[in-house]
Parts: structure tokens; sequence; C-alpha cells
């Protein structure tokens, strides 16, 4: 069998969309993917009766994607997608809360209540993050790096949105520029925590740190209705039904290489076309990350054409954050002891526990820097609560799962390396957790009627991509940022890669949609009349809509 | 509001209606499939839980693989669909440690009369679920005719006489057991033609490579090449008449029209939740008030471990596909079938174990950290209602399951459990809501609810006395799980009543009863050539309404 362009790897932040933009675009493509389902680390699952679970991608942030109106995802394939008045906010063990809203002036209402100031700063801060949204994601996110022309521009923004120059922030790690910045320890906790989690760069680096901070405020956070599997759903319909084919359980071997040219595809003996060999006449992308890729294509044929890429390949670092999530069933809402101190918090769909003070959150980071595995356990927490946004996610008793995810450090050396997991560690894991969550949630523990735990050797045993547990695409390091990660166009020629490149993976899709746009403008046919949304621009007209709270729309129809 | 006009509304996307969509749209039909949970599949379900294993938690097995018809027609093979057909079928393990019972593929070993009812149903029962419902009596002339006396001596027989069929006490425990894992739970009701084929089926064992939902994934991908449309969490809650039309209502709010209705619901969901009560003839309303569902399902448990794969000591026994396990012998699994029926619990669990890995690796990961392994223990358990305390009574139940099997096989105790998930029959109800009672029939399988009489002779053609409303679900002939014939049979009488083209041809296997004279021509549906239509795709179809 031959094809225009051949996906390895079906994911939903690279593989996937690429695929549906590609096949849009009139070329034939084919998604060969391991697994027996496509969106691997998208996922829904009624672990429960009558509940929803999205474990993984769990925060949906397809609402920045240009796809949601490219691809038709909403208007012809039935994705929805809802959220609710705040982006994201800390609890904190004091019974107090930080919220960052959508409505600025809620923001600053939040951080006033621990600083007036603070609360001033914010507004200014989030008002000119609004302003500048869809320019932002358009260069940082939504382009093909490594690209220094539009990385001067995406530090201009920074520069703008924090009122800082280029070259202070340069030298800036993330918390130097929050203590600068913000006077409440809470008010700079809230802004820390998605940046801990390492989402787009290490906090304690300097620069990367604090242009990680400023990245972070770009994001719109959101849950799928019917789950964030929905999201992967609709993308393969969008594909399948302008004409592409998706093959499963079909685990690829190799990718030839020829001439410095990647030709074809060999599946493994065991797949479903036992080591059949798919050609690609133009194009192959290649989802699996940095390590995967070379053991694909094979270390000399890689060593051949660019020596030093192929070593950065074998060596891209993958182990300095593990996820490990608890998934819990528990019964009724959640019991958030701040919500005398302000109520908004009884809406949120995202919250994380905060550290115990500002010098543990500080702490924490050396923990992870240093491997301490313990130190680091039972900090920060980011919980997501389905139900807030999705009436389909809790069941007719009133069960509803709450989501729980740390980023550990991933070796476990000292307890006898990473089989360890398997071991007790789950259930210590647990027990602690109960306890954090138990600090700013009081009876949270009670309420819990059964919970999951998946360590980041499970999340690398179903996702094969995810060396190590780690599902971001590659470590954040300094050595690794926006410039330093692989290209989507490699020196391999006909070769691309939509994964381990910047921006990270996940459901923002931005991955999928750089490889599609490099593998596009190459093979002349970029020019489409529909491929031309910006992102984020659809869910900021549509914000009120989104808002609206579907589960009371739906219970007064009942 | 997501909503819009179609040729035909598909109710539920699990076998059937995915079956019947990929038919419908590749007819040029503009099909929509509205389906209640948050993923299509039914009860072909199957989930990791973002584990690395593989659970089937409602079906582990189909009973025809690629010569079903859908399987040629909708080229399923070139999706990648694939079957494993496990060597040793069952085994009898009993409680005291004795040696077990091993029945091979085709149950020869449980004699020749069981073994020659089997071939029986394979060469004329199997293509009688892709014929148009016949008369019970049609059906015993044709088994009649083609000389296969002991598929209608067994027919006639109840799950006690079946049992006592056989000699040896082991077997008869195991073939008592597969009555009721087939939904003969009642030791004095005879099983029927079809029933006794459902039962001895299990010693035809065919499982989906990768998990039940790699068969209902391949369906879905080729009804959406073809251009059929999904909304998922598309809960109907009504199905009302509007002028020529009919509209369905979801739960929240979104509403789509169709002149053709084809629901794959139960029947009392079909009735009496989404209909209009004035718009169902009295008559259909009597019929569905008296309809026999089955009387419970069982409690599954799911467990993921670290470890070898168990061996029972016996290699033949340890290949089998179902390991039944817990009773000593044949009173012991009447009695336990008795007490299910009675609503108690057994006092242990009893039922059958299933080593998916070991008939297809792929049902876990292959690593880092292995090896890895997925047990499927399937116990019979009685119909519970959703009890305050169920969820956490669910956890208790899950890890007696454990233990008990830890007890049996030692050899477990070298592994180290990972994962452990449950459902039990209520459990079953309400993830898919057309299982009730926990079971995967809609309807129980005697013989009043079979062929032309499923569910009623007025309906068994899946047309309805509801203009435009058609049944394409399991309570229509044949009402065997993943056959998907009863979507292939709604198919074509929408396509008939629409007035499109009937594209694929009558089936191999239908062509090869013929041939072979197992089928008369009279059950027959006459022979059609299969018409070449160009791929559809949705954005090029028009819609017929109108």
């Amino acid at each position: 069998m031959q094809f225009d362009v051949i996906v390895v790897g079906g994911g939903i932040s690279g593989g996937l969309p690429a695929a549906a933009y590609l096949q849009k675009a009139g070329l034939e493509v084919a998604v060969i993917e391991a697994r027996p389902e496509c969106g691997n680390f998208c996922p829904t699952h009624e672990t429960w009766p009558g509940t929803l679970d999205s474990p993984h991608a769990s925060i949906n942030f397809s609402g920045n994607s240009p796809a949601l109106v490219d691809l038709g995802l909403v208007a012809d394939y039935g994705y929805r997608i809802g959220t609710t008045p705040v982006v994201l906010g800390t609890a904190h063990p004091d019974g107090t809360n930080c919220l960052i809203c959508y409505d600025p002036n809620l923001t600053a209402a939040s951080f006033a209540r621990h600083s007036a100031a603070d609360g001033e700063t914010i507004f200014g801060i989030q008002s000119r993050v609004l302003e500048k949204m869809v320019e932002m994601n358009e260069l940082a996110f939504y382009s093909p790096h490594p690209d220094p022309g539009k990385f001067e521009e995406i530090l201009k923004l920074c520069s703008y949105v924090l009122g800082r120059s280029i070259e202070d922030l340069s030298s800036m790690t993330a918390y130097e520029l929050l203590e600068l910045t913000f006077e409440s320890d809470k008010a700079r906790q809230t802004i820390l925590c998605p940046v801990a989690l390492h989402l787009q760069g290490a906090p304690l680096s300097r620069g990367q740190g604090a242009f990680a901070v400023a990245l972070s405020l770009f994001y719109t956070t959101a849950i799928g209705i019917g789950g964030n599997e929905a999201l992967v759903d609709a993308v393969s319909r969008c594909f399948l039904d302008h004409g592409g084919t998706i093959l499963t359980n079909c685990p690829v071997d190799r990718i030839e290489v020829h001439d410095g040219r990647a030709t074809a595809v060999v599946l493994s003996p065991d797949a479903a076309f036992p080591a059949a060999r798919f050609e690609a006449r133009q194009a192959i992308i290649s989802n699996v990350g940095a390590r995967q890729t070379l053991n694909l294509v094979g270390e000399e044929a890689m060593q051949s054409v660019d020596s030093r890429l192929a070593t950065k390949m074998k060596y891209w670092r993958m182990d300095e954050r593990g996820s490990t999530v608890t998934s819990w069933l528990i019964d009724g809402r959640m019991p958030w002891g701040s919500s005398d101190f302000d109520p908004l918090v009884d809406k949120a769909h995202l919250m994380y526990r905060a550290y115990d003070s500002w010098s543990a959150a500080k702490d924490y980071v050396v923990a992870m820097i240093n491997n301490d595995t313990w130190a680091a356990f039972g900090n920060m927490i980011e919980i997501l609560d389905y139900g807030q946004v999705d009436p389909n996610a809790v069941s007719s008793q009133g069960y509803r799962v709450i989501r729980g995810e740390e980023a550990i450090p991933y070796p476990l050396r000292r307890e006898g390396g990473p089989e360890a997991w398997d071991g007790p560690i789950r259930d210590e894991m647990l027990r602690r957790r109960h306890e954090v969550m138990n600090s700013i949630a009081p009876g949270f523990s009670e309420r819990v009627i059964d919970s999951y735990q998946w360590t980041p050797v499970d999340i690398w045993r179903t996702n094969q991509a995810a060396v190590f547990g780690q599902v971001l695409g590659g470590d954040f390091s300094e050595d690794q940022w926006i410039l330093d990660r692989m290209p989507y166009r490699m020196p391999v020629r006909s070769l691309y890669m939509s994964n381990s490149v910047w921006p990270l993976g996940l459901t923002w899709m931005a991955a999928g949609y750089n490889a599609a746009q490099v593998v596009a403008e190459d093979l002349g046919v970029r020019h489409q009349p529909w491929w031309s949304a910006r992102p984020v621009a659809w869910f900021l007209d549509n914000i009120g809509e989104l808002l609206e709270p579907l589960a009371l729309s739906v219970a007064a129809r009942r | 509001m997501d909503t819009g006009e179609y040729d035909v509304l598909v109710l539920g996307a699990g076998p059937n209606g995915l079956t019947c969509a990929a038919y419908l749209a590749r007819a040029g039909a503009r099909v929509l499939v509205l389906e209640k949970r948050f993923e299509v599949g039914g009860t072909l379900a199957t989930d990791d839980y973002s584990t690395p294993f593989h659970y089937n938690i409602a079906q582990a097995t189909v009973p025809i693989g690629s010569a079903s018809p859908p399987f040629a027609d909708l080229g399923l093979s070139q999706l990648g669909v694939r079957f494993i057909e496990p060597e040793v079928a069952a085994a009898f393990l009993p409680a005291d440690a004795t040696h077990p019972f091993v029945v091979r593929r085709g149950g020869r070993e449980l004699g020749e009369g069981i073994a020659e009812a089997l071939q029986a149903a394979e060469r004329i029962v199997v293509p009688l679920l892709y014929c148009p419902p016949a008369e019970l009596e049609g059906v015993a002339d044709a088994v009649s005719a083609a000389g296969d006396q002991s598929l209608l001596e067994l027919a006639a027989m109840t799950p006690t006489q079946l049992a006592a069929s056989v000699q040896d006490d082991r077997a008869a425990g195991l073939v008592r057991y597969l009555c009721a894992a087939a939904g003969f739970y009642a030791a004095d009701e005879p099983l029927g033609i079809l029933g006794v084929s459902a039962v001895l089926q299990q010693l035809h064992p065919i499982l989906v490579v990768g998990g039940s939902k790699s068969l209902a994934l391949g369906l879905y991908r080729s009804s959406v090449a073809a251009g059929a449309e999904y909304r998922l969490v598309a809960d109907v809650v009504s199905v009302h008449q509007a002028a020529d039309r009919l509209r369905a209502t979801c739960r929240d709010g979104r509403e789509f029209l169709a002149r053709a209705v084809v629901s794959t619901l139960d029947l009392a969901t079909t009735f009496e939740d989404l209909m209009p009560s004035e718009t169902v003839p009295a008559e259909t309303a009597d019929m569905v008030a008296g309809w026999r569902l089955e009387e419970t399902g069982p409690f599954t448990g799911h467990f993921g471990i670290k470890g070898p794969a168990p061996e029972s000591g016996d290699r033949e026994a340890s290949d089998a596909f179902m390991q039944v396990v817990g009773f000593s012998g044949d009173s012991d699994v009447a009695d336990a079938v008795a007490a299910v029926r009675n609503g108690q619990e057994t006092f242990a669990p009893c039922g059958h174990l299933t080593v998916t890995t070991r008939h297809d690796p792929t049902q876990a990961a292959a690593g880092p950290y292995g090896p890895l392994h997925t047990l499927r223990y399937s116990t019979l358990f009685p119909r519970t209602g959703l009890s305050a305390n169920w969820a956490r009574e669910r956890t208790d139940h899950r890890s007696q399951l454990w233990d008990s099997l830890l007890e049996r096989m030692p050899a477990l105790g070298q592994s180290r459990l990972l994962f452990a998930f449950a459902d039990g029959p209520a459990d079953i109800e309400q993830r898919f809501g057309t299982t009730r009672h926990g079971s995967l029939r809609q309807g129980a399988l005697t013989a009043d609810q079979t062929f032309a009489l499923r569910p009623h002779r007025d309906l068994s053609s899946t047309r309805t006395p509801v203009p435009g409303l058609y049944l394409g679900g399991g309570s229509v002939h044949p009402g065997i799980p993943g056959s998907l014939a009863g979507g292939y049979h709604a198919a074509a009488a929408v396509c008939q009543d629409l007035g499109l083209t009937q594209w694929w041809p009558t089936p191999e296997l239908l062509e090869r009863a013929r041939a072979s004279g197992d089928l008369p021509g009279s059950l027959l549906p006459p022979p059609r050539p299969g018409v070449h239509v160009p791929e559809q795709r949705r954005r090029e179809a028009r819609t017929l309404v109108g």
C-alpha cells in the first residue's frame, strides 16, 4: 500500500491533527497506530458506572487551537467543550484561595483579598494578556519552531505583558519575577503552580523561568463534554470523513531511509498487517518522540545526515518529572475548605493545592532537581473536577471523579529503582495524597469510595512514546527549550516530527498543526480557503456560551 | 444548538447500530447515529482504564468471526480487524483440586451428541442468523432435513437434562454452567434451537485481537468513511412524529429529524420511554410488557497482574479459554445457579476465569517491567438493584474475587496485583442502559422469543407499527450479541422502504448453505448480486429528504 503521507502514531497532540489537516488539504494520508485506539493519551473512561474520567490529557486546552474551526470539529463533528468562570486557582491549607478568572475584574477581586496592590497588578497583566492572546498563541504555540525571528517576538510580548524589559527578564527565575511582581505569597503561588508542573519551562532556570511564567498566562482551560476523548473522536472522524486511513493494532518496527530520504514504514511481525511495508510518496511524520524516532530510523542513518542531532535524540531527556495521577470516586461534591473565604471556588473546575508556604514552593523545585522523591511528594497537587462542567460526568447517584496529578522525580534510585513504582509506593502515595487533600477540603477522604493511582511506569507502559512516563515529549530543561527542541523538519528528507517539538503535546494540538503547516508548505498545499482560523479566537468569541452552566440548563429541562 | 435533518437516525452506537449505519451510509443515506455513552461500541467495549491492561467489560467473545457477512461487506479485514480461535475451549476445575475436565474446540469430549449438535448449529443455525426471521417449524424442518437429529434432541432438553446427557459429573457441571452463562438460569426450561446453539457456541470461542472494541472500531471507521455521522453523549429521551418525519430529542436539548429511526435499544426503552404512549398500539405495548428478560448477569472482576500467567497444574486446562472454577461438580453448579436465581449471593465466588493475554498477548502492554497479564473472572451473581451502598460493596466483592482466585491458584501468589476493576449486573445495566438486569441479550433466548417470534411475529422483520420506526438491536431477530445481525436486517428493511440500493450481495455463508442443501430455499433470501457503489462521502451525499 502507498500513501502520500504516513503518520507514525495517532496521538491527539501531533499525529491525528497533522493527519486531518493534510488529508483535508487533499493528500492521501494514513495514520499507523500501535494500540487498538488512537489518542492514547487523551482517553476518557467510565471507570465507575455513570461517571467520566479523562485521567491523562485531563485539562482540555483545545480552546486554543485553530483546528476547532479549520477542521470543523464544532460545526461539523459535534465536538463540545465547556468551562467555568475560573481558569484555575489555588486552595491553601489556611482556608483561603486565590483564583485566576476569565474576567480580569474577578481575578483582581480575588487577588485583592490577599493584597490590594496585587489585585491591581494582576488586573493590568491579565488585561494585556487578553489583548495579546491571539497574537501570542500564534507566535509561541501555533508556529513551527525553532524560528529565531518569532522567538524574539515572543520575548517582546512577554516583556509587554509583564511590564519589564527583555534584558531584565532574561536573567530572572520564576521565583525572582514573582517576588518582585506580587507582594502576597498566595498570589505568587497561584501564578507559579502551573509553571511548577513544568508545563513549558523550568522555574529555577534564569530567563526561561521568567518567560515560562509569562507563557503560562496565555492558556485557556476547559473540559470536553462527554470527556476529552470527544476531541480524539472528532478529529478522527474529520480525518476519516475526508478519506483518511487509520490502521490500529499496528506497531511500527522501522522507518526506511534510502539515499537520505524517508520512504517507507515497516510494521512489526505482530501487527494487524504483519511485517507489512507501507510506502510514503511524500512524507513521513513521526509522532513518537525523539528517542523512539531515532530507534525507528536507525542511529546510523541519522548519524550520517546530522550527527549532532542524532546524539541529541539519543540522549533526549525525559526523566526530570514523572506524572503520578490519582482518580478518586467521591460521593457528592468537593468540600472546599475555602468556600467561606470566597465561594467562587465552588464553581471552579481546575484548582491547585498550593504549597504550605512560599519557601515550601522553592523547596519543592529543589527537591525535584535533586530527585528527592519523598521531599517532592505531597506538596502541590493539580485537582480537576469534571462534573463542574460536564453533567455527563456525574452519576445519577451523585458520584463524580476528582482527578489529582503531581509531578514527582521519576528514577526512585534511593527506593530501589523505577520498578519500585509497582511496589508499596502506590499505597503510600495515596495515603499522603489523602492528607494533602483533606488539608484544603476537610472531610475529603470520607467522601472517597474508590480510587486508582497511575505511576510513571504505568504511563510508559500504556504509551510507548512516554518514555519514563514523560508525557510532554521530553523535559523542558534549559537545553530543551523553545529553540532547542526537535525540529519539525528533520535533516532526513521527507521526515518530519510532531513530538518532542515546541510546544508541548496535549490537547493544544499545536504540534500537529505546526507539523501539518511545514509538510503542507513543502508539498505546496498550504493555501486552502478553510485553513485560516486564528488560535483561541473562537474560544474568546464564544466564551459566554462556554461558561453557560450546562449542568443547570440540563437540570432545568428535566 | 446542534441539530439537523437526516434520512435515518440510528439510536445506539453498539455493534448493531454501527453495522446498520455502515450499510445505510454506503447505500447513500444521510445517517446520524445517536449514542448515549461517551464512546461507540456498546457492549463490545474494551477499555484499558489507562492501565497497561485491556479489559473486555461486558463481552469477551463474538459468536462469529471473519465469516460474518458484515466482515466481508464492510471491508473489515482491510481495516485490520482480526480474530483468534483458542484451541481449548473450556475446562472444569473441580473445587477439590482433583483432575480437571477439559473440552477442546468442537466439544468432542462431551460426547458425539453434543459435538454433532455444535456442528449442526454452525452449519445451519449460524446462517439463519443472517436470513429473514424464519418460523420455528421451518427451522426445525430444515435441521431435521439436514439429517441432524442431535441438535433437535438437545433443543428439547432443559439445562438439567442436558447436564444429565453427559457421563462425567465434571462435564455435567460444565454443561450446566454453560447454560447459565448463556442466560438459561432456570433448570427446567427447554433451551430451544437458538438457545442450545448459543450454549454450545461457547465451545467455539472467538475473540477479537486487541479486545472486543477493535471489532466495533472497524465497523465505526467503515461507517464514517462511508459518510455516517455520530453524536456522542446524545441521550435520546423522546421520539415524536413530526408530520412525515420522526424527531428525536436529546436530554441536553439537541434535536434531530429523519424519515426513519432505527432503535437498537431494548424494547422497554424504545416503546415505553422514548415513544409517546398514544403512538404505540395496545398489542405492541402488551407485548413489551410481557417480554421476558434474562434474570441476571455476571459479576465480573478484571485483574491486571505483573508476573507469569497463572497455571492450574494441568497444562491443557490452563490453556482453556473458560476455566470454570469454584464448583465440585454438577450439583454444586445447580445449587449456585438456583441460589442466584433466588437472589442469594453464593457463599464463595464461583464462575469462569479467562487469562485473556494467554490467547491474545496484545491485551496487555509488553512492558517495561513485565510480564503483564490480564485476567477476567466472571462469576454467578444475583440481580441486585443499585443499593445506596453498592459502590462500596462492589469494591469488597472485587477483593473477595481476587482472594478466592489466590486461594484456588496459589501460583498467583508470585504475581503482584497492579489493577483490579469489577462490575456487577447493576453496574453493567447502568453503563449500557440496554443491558437490563445486567444481561447482554435484550430478552431471554427461549424458543418463544426467537426467530420469527423475536420480539413478535409482526415486528421480527425490524419494521414496527409506528411509521418510520425500526428495531435493529438485540430485541429483534436473532438477538445474538456480537452477531451484528440485528443491524444488518434493519439496514435491509430501511433500504427497501426508502428506495435505496441494497448494494451488498447475498452473503457467502448463505450461498454455501444453499449449495450444500443445509438450508432450504424457502428460508433463504433470493440470491442477489452485489452492486458496486462509489464510496460515499458525507459532504457530497445529497439528503433524500424533501
